[in-house]
């Protein structure tokens, strides 16, 4: 399997006045195309902050995260974010005043696509994560969270990215369409070669994960070789 | 591309604008309301202007210069170089000064000759004119050649009417005389076009320039100045003009005892027109002054609505704007993005603010349209403040609320 994104001995640190915490401590790890990754762990114990840094929404105070053989210090973080890894949040956060399809073509317009263009490519992404066009115009406010998830996913998929993150994506669903998102992501993974990594807290997605990260304290504290494939 | 996505995200600000109309609504009335206050004022500060300026031109003030005892007949001791002095202290604000009335006179030791070069002793006086005085005022009738007109007596061309008897006595056969003062050079003559005739003693009227320039080596008495200032607007000019010059009179009759700073007692005097002017132009100043303190309070206003608007209207928007961020939209195209929404917002309430000023008053709002130009300027500066903050919200928060 290619290797796609490492991190090395990452140290992140959030400072108040009264004190300096780090949230991710000498954390390294290696990333692989085609696999599903499940980062569990209490409250508290970095597994967001561990996102974010892959997000390219910072970067760590030490260490590195390497895209492609590239550290995301010395790249535009705009243009990662946009081109290369895409993020599910656990509460969607879809546009509220876009229609589902309008949120799908969001990453495709920043990417400067044509609109008809990103029309069509949106609507396939819709397809692929179960959402036919009777979903098309609706407002999120008329999606279930379900559906507001898979519309993430489809806008998440649209960015063609490499890596795609997911923020507790089951958390705020019920059991049915957990499930159902977790064999989306699983099937990304799989079948597309998307590297997929999840945090949460569902064990189903744990027991899904060709690797499951745990976390304590900011650091890697097992590592689970792959059980499936 | 770049381009492509601006105009994308500024597609995206219309449609936000569009599908929260009652929000949008709210933000375009604050944006009118302020135009519309500011559209007023200004208007209103024109108006009150104009009718002051109205005002000062309706009211002529006659100042009167004259000797300490308000006698007119009694001589000054004034020099001609004070018509001067004034004149050109009064040089800006010259084209309101009419009706200029100046009589000097020089009462003996004058000779007059025709060309027969035969001179002759004047038995009565020089007077200088600025005017020609009417026969109420001179007691006695003047008859003016075809080639006379007003303002010769203002020109400094040698021109002059003479007595009638002595044209009688010198059979009307002259156009020219020359004058001399006795205790000048014999070749120091001065010559004059003769431009009329008077009926009255033997005095010779000339016009006020040419006798200043050329025959005041002695003395010269002037014992009447007076102008109108046709725009009252400068009476307070004039009078700081004056005052330098001349004693300014206290109460209608009383004197006085003080000397000016040329250390000569002369005394001033405005004739004010019926009416009293301070009743009808204070009431407008004072509304005028009102209004000019408003107005920077306005443009302060509109900032701080700027400011205020922007940020509740971008408030409940961080996290939208984080996952923009998130998803790759630079800082700079996200400040671009919500700038422009709130720029679409204030623009078309000016328009509106615009649009109902012209409806209710029917005035042309190009007359402040400068004045629009500071408040869009304030309000778009509060705007940016408020945008900015949101632009550079911190994404990392985003992921942190949901750890």
């Amino acid at each position: 399997m290619e290797k796609i994104l490492e991190v090395k001995n990452a140290v992140y640190e959030y400072r108040n006045k009264y004190q300096t915490v780090k949230a991710v401590n000498d954390f390294s790890f290696e990333f692989e195309r085609g696999k599903l990754y499940a980062v569990v762990g209490k409250s508290g114990c970095g597994k967001t902050t561990l996102l974010a840094m892959l997000a390219g929404l910072d970067v760590p105070k030490e260490g590195s995260v390497v895209y492609k053989g590239k550290d995301t210090k010395e790249m535009n973080l705009d243009k990662y974010r946009r081109d290369d890894v895409a993020v599910i949040y656990q509460d969607y956060n879809l546009f509220p005043l876009l229609t589902a399809i309008e949120n799908v073509m969001y990453p495709l317009h920043l990417k400067g696509i044509k609109d008809k263009e990103a029309k069509v490519t949106a609507a396939k992404m819709m397809d692929s994560v179960g959402l036919d066009s009777a979903f098309h115009k609706r407002l999120p406010s008329m999606l279930s969270g379900g559906e507001q998830q898979r519309v993430a996913i489809a806008r998440a998929l649209a960015a063609k990215a490499d890596v795609i993150l997911a923020d507790e994506p089951t958390g705020n669903l019920d059991s049915e369409n957990g499930k159902n998102i977790i064999g989306i992501l699983k099937k990304l993974a799989h079948e597309e070669g998307y590297c997929v990594i999840v945090v949460t807290h569902d064990s189903e997605i744990s027991a899904d994960a060709d690797e499951v990260l745990s976390m304590r304290d900011g650091k890697l504290v097992t590592k689970q070789e792959d059980k499936v494939n | 591309m770049r381009k492509r996505t601006e105009l994308y995200l500024m597609r995206y600000g219309i449609t936000n604008i569009l599908r929260s109309l009652p929000k949008s609504i709210a933000l375009v009335c604050a944006a009118m309301v302020l135009t519309l206050s500011i559209c007023i004022i200004s208007q209103s500060i024109v108006t009150q202007t104009q009718s002051l300026e109205d005002v000062y031109s309706e009211y002529i003030i006659e100042t009167v210069i004259t000797d300490q005892f308000c006698i007119e007949e009694t001589n000054l001791a004034m020099n001609s170089k004070y018509y001067n002095i004034i004149s050109q202290n009064l040089h800006g604000i010259r084209d309101y000064i009419t009706d200029i009335k100046i009589r000097s006179s020089f009462s003996s030791n004058y000779t007059y000759m025709f060309d027969d070069k035969v001179e002759r002793e004047l038995g009565g006086s020089v007077v200088g004119l600025t005017y020609l005085p009417d026969e109420e005022e001179f007691k006695h009738e003047f008859n003016l050649m075809p080639l006379y007109d007003e303002s010769i007596l203002l020109d400094s061309r040698p021109s002059c009417i003479v007595p009638k008897r002595m044209m009688e006595d010198m059979g009307w056969e002259y156009y020219t005389v020359r004058l001399r003062y006795d205790k000048q050079e014999e070749n120091e003559f001065v010559e004059f076009n003769i431009v009329g005739t008077h009926e009255g003693p033997d005095n010779i009227y000339c016009s006020y320039e040419s006798f200043n320039d050329e025959l005041t080596k002695g003395t010269v008495s002037i014992y009447s100045f007076r102008f109108n200032l046709i725009n009252s607007k400068y009476t307070g000019e004039v009078a700081k003009i004056l005052k330098f010059y001349f004693i300014e009179p206290s109460i209608v009759g009383a004197i006085r005892r003080e000397l000016n700073e040329l250390k000569i007692l002369f005394r001033y005097t405005f004739v004010m027109p019926k009416g009293n002017l301070d009743d009808v132009v204070k009431p407008i100043e004072s509304d005028i002054r009102k209004l000019k303190i408003a107005e920077p309070f306005l443009f302060v206003l509109s900032v701080a609505t700027g400011l205020v608007v922007s940020f509740m209207s971008t408030k409940n928007r961080k996290a939208e704007f984080a996952v923009m961020r998130s998803l790759g939209t630079g800082k700079a195209m996200v400040f671009f993005e919500a700038f422009f929404e709130q720029l679409l917002l204030c623009l078309t309430g000016m328009l509106l603010g615009i649009a109902v000023f012209f409806a209710i008053y029917r005035q042309n709002a190009v007359l402040v349209v400068w004045k629009i130009a500071v408040f869009f300027v304030c309000y778009m500066s509060g705007t940016a403040i408020s945008v900015l903050n949101v632009a550079l919200v911190n994404v990392m928060k985003i992921m942190k609320a949901n750890e």
